[in-house]
């Protein structure tokens, strides 16, 4: 059976069991104390289809090893603090605990630095100046420094973030500013992340336009024209960057890596709900399972911390909107 | 650099989004209480009423019910939530590119109701909570 059917009486349950429990209440204050009773015995019924289901949606994949990293104490930094402090400028020295991934003994190693920074510096190029000047062998991911190409994610005092559009002095308000690698993501060395499983996964939603007629793109006969709603139905899907925030911050698929992750999933809507993909019901149909749309359970904790605003939980509910409209209605053609 | 190692997996992974999202934490970890919640409560309910042809008015049916309820709260939301997010098709959602937001316009009225529908049904079922609470305790 699709999964979306599966689903269908899931989320009727969802809705139905504070349904039956309200008319119950309602019965019940009328004095039909038998009514109620007799609904509460139904809503017994999807009480059990509830706790079934959400079961296995959230325990499906089956326990699962996850390697352990020992988080080592913190130890003095290597070298002495560069600069020492100097008034005015809004320059002041801040403190850094940076929990550095070292691959070869499995370990996380807290290294505290302090380095100077001004009310334009941001994590990023804290991190830049502690790399030039104090500890060569710090690894962190960069590129644009500014916010565009989505390489230099990691969690900044517990929140996953771009360190190139976090400020410094703001993020230090609450004393230390505490950097760690994303979690999220297989980790590589120090404070980079292995991306390699974050683009399988986007590949696997196959991101592109798809048009039957693969010629057509080299002897277009006419213009690919959409109006200004038929674009505003993707456009906001299509900022991602790629940056890896989202699944880091999931906690689905922090507990359960089988689950594809809102990154692919938001730019399988994207695509989609775009009036120029031909792709249809066999796009919908590719994320109809419970590793995909269905293992979302709409925390929401993707969209909080997208830096572009993409929105993936609201995409991931829009699929299940298609998809269980699908499931009823049967198959529409775009 | 070496090989990479993967730290995901195992439930306590939950716990992450703390640091920046305790909304998220509280909605995973009462979604997981209230499966087992469920489950216990249908089952004692279905076994009272068939089985046993006990009273269904006895007060661990109306203690289950009650926590079921509770717990519920979360779902209520989070299903009003998406309902309003699949009928304005994610246009009104508060995380929502900004500019985007801005420049397409669209009404704020209907802003305004997408924002507050899903806290209405929470209230709604708040309500509901407080009622049966006085009816069956108080
Ligand atoms: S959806 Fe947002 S957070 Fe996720 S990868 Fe794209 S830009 Fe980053
Ligand atoms: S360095 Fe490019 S997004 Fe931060």
């Amino acid at each position: 059976m699709r999964a979306s059917r599966y689903m269908l009486v899931f989320y009727a349950s969802i809705i139905g069991v504070p349904l039956l429990l309200y008319l119950m209440l309602i019965a019940d204050a009328l004095g039909a104390q038998l009514v109620g009773r007799a609904l509460l015995v139904l809503a017994s019924l999807g009480l059990i289809a509830f706790g079934a289901m959400g079961f296995a949606e959230v325990w499906a994949h089956g326990p699962r090893e996850s390697a352990d990293v020992a988080v080592e104490p913190r130890r003095a930094a290597a070298i002495p603090v560069y600069h020492a402090e100097r008034g005015g400028g809004g320059r002041r020295i801040v403190s850094f605990s940076v929990a550095r991934f070292i691959g070869e003994k499995k370990a996380v190693e807290r290294e505290a630095y302090r380095v100077e920074v001004d009310g334009h510096s941001t994590v990023l190029s804290a991190l830049l100046s502690i790399k030039e000047r104090q500890d060569q062998t710090l690894a962190i991911r960069y590129s644009c420094r500014m916010g565009i190409c989505g390489s230099c994610g990691m969690v900044v005092n517990g929140k996953p973030v771009l360190a190139c559009e976090t400020n410094a002095l703001k993020a230090a308000e609450g004393g230390e500013i505490d950097v760690e690698p994303m979690y999220g993501h297989p980790l590589l060395k120090d404070l980079v992340t292995d991306f390699d499983d974050f683009f399988e996964r986007h590949v696997s939603v196959e991101p592109g336009r798809y048009r039957l007629d693969s010629r057509e793109k080299y002897a277009a006969k006419e213009a690919y024209k959409q109006s200004r709603e038929e674009i505003d139905r993707y456009l906001p899907y299509s900022y991602c960057i790629s940056c890896g925030l989202c699944l880091d911050a999931c906690p689905v698929v922090n507990s359960n890596p089988e689950f594809i992750g809102p990154q692919a999933l938001s730019q399988a809507y994207r695509y989609h709900a775009d009036s120029l993909d031909q792709r249809g019901e066999e796009r919908l149909l590719s994320v109809d399972s419970l590793a995909g749309v269905w293992g979302c359970e709409f925390a929401g904790a993707c969209s909080k911390v997208c830096p572009k605003g993409v929105d993936p939980a609201a995409a991931i509910q829009l699929l299940k909107g298609e998809l269980m409209k699908d499931a009823v209605v049967g198959k529409k053609d775009k | 650099m070496g090989e990479s190692i993967d730290t995901r997996g195992g439930e306590g992974r939950i716990a992450r989004v703390l640091g920046f999202d305790t909304g998220a934490f509280v909605h995973m970890l009462a979604y997981r209480v209230l499966i087992f919640a469920s489950l216990a409560t249908g089952i004692a309910i279905l076994a009272t009423a068939l089985l046993f042809q006990g009273s269904l008015e006895s007060a661990y049916i109306e203690a289950l019910v009650l926590v079921v309820w509770a717990l519920f709260t979360v779902e209520v939301y989070a299903v009003a939530k998406a309902a309003v997010l699949i009928a304005s098709r994610g246009r009104f959602s508060p995380d929502l590119n900004r500019s985007f937001v801005s420049a397409s316009g669209g009404s704020p009225w209907l802003g305004l109701v997408c924002a507050g529908a899903p806290y209405a049904a929470t209230a709604a079922w708040v309500i509901g909570f407080a009622a049966i609470f006085a009816m069956w305790f108080l």
